[in-house]
């Protein structure tokens, strides 16, 4: 059921800009502030990708597609040159193919 | 007797306004911009004086802890869009006209037909909306009454079920004893994938769906169209290609007829949808 908890903290990241903000400050305490006031929990794996914007593992975990593009976009694109992050996603994507993201 | 003067299918890809104004745009943005005028020309005429706007929420005010399978606005004006679109799509705010008194009784008549709509009093539109509007009612002047979908978060609602809300809207129209001429906007996509491995490809996704969608709907075959779009057929043609269950709602508010118009625009890019009735 997890998988739901991970689409709402990318939900509010992606939808607030001091969300957005405060995570790309500080990715884990920002994380760990989050869930400490939510009911349900992230998994371990979940949470440590969460706390390091791995959006390849999150992919793989089964976040939603479409919210996760534009999450790692938001979270990336100072960063890393958006074409390059565009490549890099597919690559770390294809390697993880389809996974059910149904909630 | 209310009239419906005009359906319209198209494209809500919420790069293109951006894009358009581009000066080194991809040489396939001229014959969009083409067929977008084209549609528009086509409202016009048709001179509506509402407009019904059939879209999709992007997991926006429709998320995974209280997610409606089909839901109308009931408001005098809609605001959008979203702080991630202005963002990542550079798309401006706008405000809309509602008209609140068709919401009503597109949602009562709905409810005597058998379709349960959910409903908002606090609405905010995101680009299935916007979009289309930008491309062919872009002074925004008309009310409107949005209805949104969940054609993006799975579980989602059977294609039939699709098909038989757009006939409830249209039996509904039909029925309304108002002298106001109604056009209905729809919005969705071909073949298409977004956040996965083939996303952002100057190509068609998968013209052979897309050669099959586009003739379902020019042939009124609601058969071929409800019998080869579960999500699990779907998402075999681009992982995001259940938007097309809006267009299978679309064929119900046209009661199967056929189009003028139906055409998946090849410009380059995932497939460009034009329909016109």
């Amino acid at each position: 059921m997890s998988k739901y908890v991970v689409n709402k903290f990318i939900h509010l990241v992606n939808m607030n800009e001091w969300a957005e903000k405060e995570y790309k400050a500080d990715p884990a305490a920002f994380v760990d502030k989050w869930e400490k006031g939510e009911k349900l929990k992230l998994s371990a794996e979940e949470r440590d990708a969460l706390a390091t914007r791995d959006y390849g593992k999150l992919y793989a975990l089964g976040a939603h597609p479409f919210m996760l593009w534009s999450f790692t976009e938001a979270v990336w694109v100072d960063e890393i040159p958006r074409e390059e992050l565009v490549k890099d996603y597919k690559e770390k994507a294809a390697n993880a193919g389809y996974p059910n993201f149904k909630t | 007797m209310a009239k419906l003067e005009a359906i319209i299918g198209i494209t809500h890809n919420p790069f293109m306004p951006r894009l358009f104004k581009q000066p080194n745009r991809p040489p396939g943005c001229a014959k969009v911009i083409e067929r977008i005028e084209m549609m528009r020309e086509k409202l016009r005429q048709a001179k509506p004086d509402v407009i019904v706007a059939i879209g999709n929420d992007h997991l926006h005010q429709f998320f995974m802890d209280n997610m409606p399978a089909f839901m109308i606005g009931k408001m005098d004006a809609y605001d959008g869009t979203f702080y991630d679109e202005i963002r990542e799509f550079g798309l401006p705010t706008h405000r809309v006209p509602g008209d609140l008194e068709l919401s009503d009784a597109i949602m009562e008549g709905a409810f005597d037909r058998g379709v349960d709509f959910a409903y908002s009093n606090e609405l905010t539109i995101d680009h299935s909306i916007i979009v289309p509007l930008t491309f062919v009612r872009p002074e925004m002047d008309l009310p409107i009454v949005p209805i949104l979908t969940n054609c993006i978060a799975p579980p989602l609602p059977r294609p039939k079920r699709f098909y038989e809300v757009g006939q409830a809207i249209r039996s509904v129209i039909d029925g309304l004893q108002t002298n106001k001429r109604i056009a209905v906007l729809v919005s969705d996509h071909l073949s298409l994938e977004i956040g996965g491995p083939k996303q952002f490809e100057r190509h068609l996704t998968d013209p052979d769906f897309d050669g099959s969608a586009v003739g379902w709907i020019a042939q009124g075959d609601v058969n071929g169209a409800v019998n080869h779009c579960s999500f699990d057929q779907l998402k075999q043609s681009g992982n995001m290609t259940h938007g097309f269950l809006n267009f299978i709602m679309m064929m119900g508010v046209a009661n199967a007829s056929r189009p003028s118009y139906a055409e998946g625009c090849d410009a380059g890019f995932p497939a460009v949808p034009f329909f016109s009735w």
